[in-house]
């Protein structure tokens, strides 16, 4: 062989040296650890939501008062102790708050906006809502008043303490009603009134319940409180109307004389709904005895006359 | 009536979604939710209802997330992802009788060890028997080749 003269072992060693001045030290393969190294970071993620809007708009009318300001509150009713959102708002600003659709509730009455007036004692207007989607929202005007007085009580009858209901009740001073409502089944009224009316000592109240009594009044006065009870009680005495036959007044100013004879003096004029229990008849005219509340209804005292029979309607 | 139904539930099934956006930094990750793949960033038009859900994101040369997710009901959503980059580290010496440590977890006692390692600083301790001989900090902001040598503390 042409190449007998290289020994073989110098062959192998000419190749090993010829590979390695060739490919360098990175012929020998670098071991490469199994896991890579981390830092046990917290991954580095930027979250954004974009929430559908709902705008609740609300608007106050001053009706008694002047509030400074208002802090406009809205609650989930679950939870009250926390507002969603709570702003204070200056008169005259437009108390308007977006809110994301996803922070309220869909509940029927899930949701309330409460509007607390500041600067005196007002009442606190509350609007309880439900959200059917984005959208804005107007709430019915707050009516913003001072704390109102308030008159209650119930009207009933004298004999049995039965409640009548459908009786009118009405407020009034001098320049004619100020107020009126109308008893419920269970003979209970109620009326609110501007918080000045605490202070005033000129209104009276007045009861008719359909011609079946006459007309009840009494004069009413808060003395500067703002919460009073008037219960008001119709009706003749069961004792009074066990003395003869009752009749009752159908005519308004009707006369009670004292005596029968024609021009006899009037006592004073009987009222449509009076009652009035007979004694005696003599023709055309009835002798007998009225009931008239005093001391501030509390007594009564009788009153003896005659009446035309015209003006009466007998009962029993 | 049956059809106005199925209208009717895939209706109310849309208006309960959330349309998602993911986006990564660098784009072309793969994003998968909850194990289903659905494609490379940036990803639009995503309908999911609300609830908690696992995004995984992974790209080559990449420190890959698992990120667990409660998507909130909401009009839309935007994930962005900053992926953080593993570079090539090889370190070497030509101690002998070394032991090597990064991160207080990874031991070796090779005399070239080539890693991948997540970019940001590190800790190397050496060991000599059970005696630490030397703690590095090693900030990786690119691939390198770091060359230990125990005769420079020596001296």
């Amino acid at each position: 062989m042409g190449i007998s003269w290289i020994d073989k072992r110098q062959l192998i060693n000419f190749v090993f040296l010829g590979q390695f001045f060739f490919w360098g030290c990175s012929s020998v393969k670098v071991p490469v650890y199994p896991e890579p190294i981390l830092l046990d970071q917290n991954p580095v993620v930027f979250v954004r939501y974009e929430y559908n809007e709902v705008q609740l708009n609300v608007s106050a009318k001053v009706v008694d008062g002047n509030p400074t300001a208002y802090k406009l509150g809205i609650y989930k009713v679950q939870d009250m102790d926390s507002p969603l959102l709570s702003r204070i708002f200056f008169p005259g600003e437009n108390m308007s708050v977006i809110l994301p659709s996803n922070s309220l509730s869909v509940e029927d009455s899930g949701n309330v906006v409460i509007v607390v007036p500041k600067g005196d004692d007002f009442e606190i207007v509350k609007h309880y809502f439900k959200i059917d989607g984005p959208g804005p929202i107007d709430f019915p005007i707050a009516n913003i008043r001072i704390n109102p007085a308030v008159l209650t009580g119930i009207v009933s009858e004298r004999i049995g303490d039965i409640p009548v209901g459908g009786a009118h009740v009405q407020i009034l001073d001098s320049s004619g009603v100020v107020s009126s409502t109308i008893t419920n089944s269970s003979g209970d009224f109620i009326f609110e009134l501007l918080s000045t009316f605490k202070d005033r000592n000129d209104l009276y109240i007045s009861v008719f319940s359909d011609d079946q009594y006459p007309i009840w009044k009494n004069t009413i006065n808060f003395q500067g409180l703002k919460l009073l009870t008037q219960n008001v009680i119709l009706g003749p005495s069961l004792l009074f109307l066990k003395q003869g036959m009752v009749y009752r007044v159908i005519q308004n100013k009707s006369p009670l004389r004292e005596g029968p004879e024609n021009g006899s003096q009037i006592k004073f004029f009987l009222s449509r709904g009076d009652y009035f229990v007979v004694e005696k008849v003599a023709g055309e005219l009835l002798f007998g005895r009225i009931e008239i509340p005093i001391d501030n209804n509390k007594n009564f005292e009788q009153f003896e006359g005659w009446v035309q029979n015209k003006n009466l309607e007998f009962i029993q | 009536m049956k059809y106005f139904f199925i209208l009717l539930c895939y209706l109310s099934s849309l208006i309960a979604n959330v349309d998602i956006r993911i986006e990564s930094k660098p784009s072309s990750a793969h994003i998968t939710i909850d194990s289903k793949p659905y494609g490379v960033t940036p990803l639009e038009n995503i309908s999911l209802s609300p609830g908690f859900y696992q995004i995984d994101v992974s790209l080559e040369n990449y420190v890959p997330v698992k990120y667990d997710f409660e998507l909130q009901s909401a009009g839309f959503s935007l994930l962005r992802f900053q992926l953080n980059k593993l570079h090539t580290v090889v370190i070497k010496t030509e101690e002998t009788g070394l032991k090597f440590e990064l991160d207080k977890k990874f031991p070796w006692e090779d005399q070239q060890m080539e890693f991948k390692m997540e970019e940001g600083i590190h800790t190397l301790k050496v060991f000599k028997g059970d005696s630490l001989i030397d703690e590095i900090e090693l900030e990786v902001i690119q691939s390198l080749e770091y060359f230990f040598e125990y005769s420079k503390i020596v001296e």
